[in-house]
């Protein structure tokens, strides 16, 4: 089912209201600048704690007021409801799941399963390391809650072998050194697992799509080369231990693990055109749905933020066609689209006009 | 500031106290009798004099030796490494341990401004490598809290005690990762007493 109602207080622009959902297709219609994007935030953010757009939260806040709080009614297929509210002030911010509160995100996450498929989403294929990195941590921990206190655990380590980096004392550096190995090996290995099962999914999936010959491979190429087992990883640390002191940071490890998308060998990313570069991003929350519910079993809530538009007629059909199962859909139109054509069994389209959306 | 704000503003500096239960006690000491209030007050004003770090292990106790160290059917031969003198109640209450306790007063946490130094580990190699006493050390397990910061200090102990000749243990595997001591039940901690691993 997904959500079926949802209200908002100060949020960005949107006016304080009560919103029907209840369908399983929500189209929302409207100019640019009026609030469409805001309103998939606001789901995005009950069902994440957070949003996929800014890490400030006080900028969520309308202005002039002092805090914004959005709350839901959700329910997965044959669940009884369930309510999630998320309040931001001045004091920080408050996460209540059927009136309990929330005190780790990650506890949220595994209740409401959503996946954006949004503009800047482009930098999974072309972005930096970094981004790269985000997405397939993003996929796993969808599912692995396990994969976020071992990504914790890591951060901490390596934030604490840094300092000791940084200030030139090698007295803890063994130490470190070990813990960061045991953290950061448990996340290679996992890294490494899952790229390959996520290429089951993606390879053929990006074939179908794109109509080339070729496999497009996602290859992960960890900055622990080589590095089977702990020790090996601590090896690799002591050998760089003057670069690190001279660096003043950790210049080895998962978080310098880098991803590539190689078709025939070739980086990919490199020669495809933007079209191509578009797709692949695509493709890629598409195959993150789909091993998702393989993991899982459920559905998650797919939210669509002007992706259709950048898409030719005939790779507009072949993606909805391609479109994974889910538990509820948000799509974002302009007025002068023909969204009627998408319309399925169970269609509900919202006008957003300056914060205001009102079922046509 | 009346006397009632005062105290409510102090109580509510207390560790898990929140400013609600601190005027609940307010209130509720206003009511109290005389007598309890009175040998209340005599022994907070008391505490930090009367009790102080065992001289051998850094326990709190009363006397120069708290009444582990002092105790001679308590076997010598092993040290049981904890973070804090509440470890070793922890430990105490499960009747599994025979050996001696070594308090280290934290953990190594350079972000919070505590390195090795500030912890009570030359202590510590001096009682391992005492050998004027009848007896000398044999065996050393460790049993800080499986934090991140836990596991660092136990890692840097047992690169310390390496080549001491002792043997080296870590406690509290089976512990739920992250959690502490002071929360395990004893069956879990009275199983991990037994089962602890040798490290060298
Ligand atoms: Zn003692």
């Amino acid at each position: 089912m997904g959500f079926t109602t949802l209200k908002t207080f100060d949020f960005r622009n949107l006016k304080n209201q009560t919103i029907e959902l209840g369908n399983t297709e929500i189209f929302l219609t409207g100019e640019n600048g009026q609030g469409k994007s805001n309103f998939l935030e606001a789901v995005y953010i009950l069902s994440y704690g957070s949003s996929f757009r800014t890490r400030q939260d006080n900028i969520l806040i309308q202005q002039g007021a002092k805090e914004m709080t959005l709350f839901g009614e959700y329910s997965g297929k044959g669940e009884i409801s369930n309510s999630v509210s998320v309040n931001i002030s001045g004091k920080g911010k408050k996460i209540y799941y059927n009136g309990k509160t929330v005190r780790d995100r990650k506890d949220l996450i595994q209740n409401i399963p959503c996946i954006i498929f949004s503009h800047e989403d482009l930098s999974f294929v072309n972005g930096t390391p970094e981004r790269k990195r985000w997405f397939f941590n993003q996929t796993i921990s969808l599912y692995d809650s396990g994969y976020i206190d071992s990504l914790r655990k890591y951060r901490k380590i390596l934030k604490l072998r840094n300092f000791e980096v940084k200030n030139k004392r090698s007295d803890l550096l063994d130490v470190y050194n070990n813990q960061l190995a045991v953290a950061g090996i448990e996340i290679q290995k996992m890294r490494s697992r899952i790229t390959g099962e996520f290429n089951k999914t993606f390879s053929p999936l990006f074939r179908k799509i794109s109509g080339l010959d070729e496999e497009l491979i996602i290859t992960y190429l960890p900055s622990w080369k080589n590095c089977e087992n702990e020790q090996s990883a601590v090896d690799k640390l002591e050998s760089k231990r003057e670069a690190d002191f001279f660096l003043g940071s950790t210049s080895t490890g998962p978080h310098r693990d880098i991803y590539k998308y190689k078709l025939s060998g070739y980086d990919f990313a490199r020669i495809a055109s933007t079209g191509q570069l578009r797709l692949i991003s695509l493709v890629l929350r598409i195959a993150q749905s789909i091993f998702f519910l393989k993991k899982t079993g459920r559905k998650p809530l797919l939210l669509l933020d002007d992706v259709l538009l950048e898409l030719d007629n005939r790779r507009r059909m072949r993606f909805l066609e391609l479109l994974p199962e889910y538990e509820q859909i948000f799509f974002t139109f302009l007025p002068g689209e023909h969204f009627n054509e998408y319309r399925m069994e169970d269609t509900a389209v919202l006008n957003v006009t300056n914060g205001v959306i009102e079922r046509i | 500031m009346t006397i009632l704000e005062q105290l409510i503003k102090g109580f509510s500096r207390l560790p898990g106290v929140g400013k609600k239960s601190a005027s609940r006690i307010v209130y509720f000491l206003l009511k109290a009798d005389a007598e309890y209030l009175n040998s209340l007050s005599d022994l907070i004003r008391r505490l930090q004099a009367s009790v102080k770090s065992c001289t051998v292990c850094g326990t709190y106790t009363e006397s120069d030796l708290c009444s582990i160290c002092s105790d001679f059917r308590r076997n010598r031969e092993l040290i049981c490494v904890v973070e804090e003198s509440r470890d070793v109640q922890t430990i105490e209450s499960t009747g599994e341990f025979n050996g001696t306790f070594h308090v280290l007063g934290g953990v190594i946490s350079p972000l919070d401004g505590v390195g090795p130094e500030d912890l009570s580990i030359r202590k510590l190699l001096a009682r391992i490598s005492d050998n004027s006493g009848e007896v000398s050390v044999k065996e050393v397990i460790i049993a800080t809290n499986p934090t991140i910061e836990g596991d660092t200090t136990a890692l840097y102990l047992v690169n310390l005690l390496k080549n001491s000749g002792v043997l080296v243990s870590r406690l509290a595997l089976g512990l739920p990762v992250g959690g502490d001591l002071e929360y395990a039940d004893k069956l879990t901690l009275s199983r991990s007493l037994r089962g602890r691993t040798k490290i060298s």
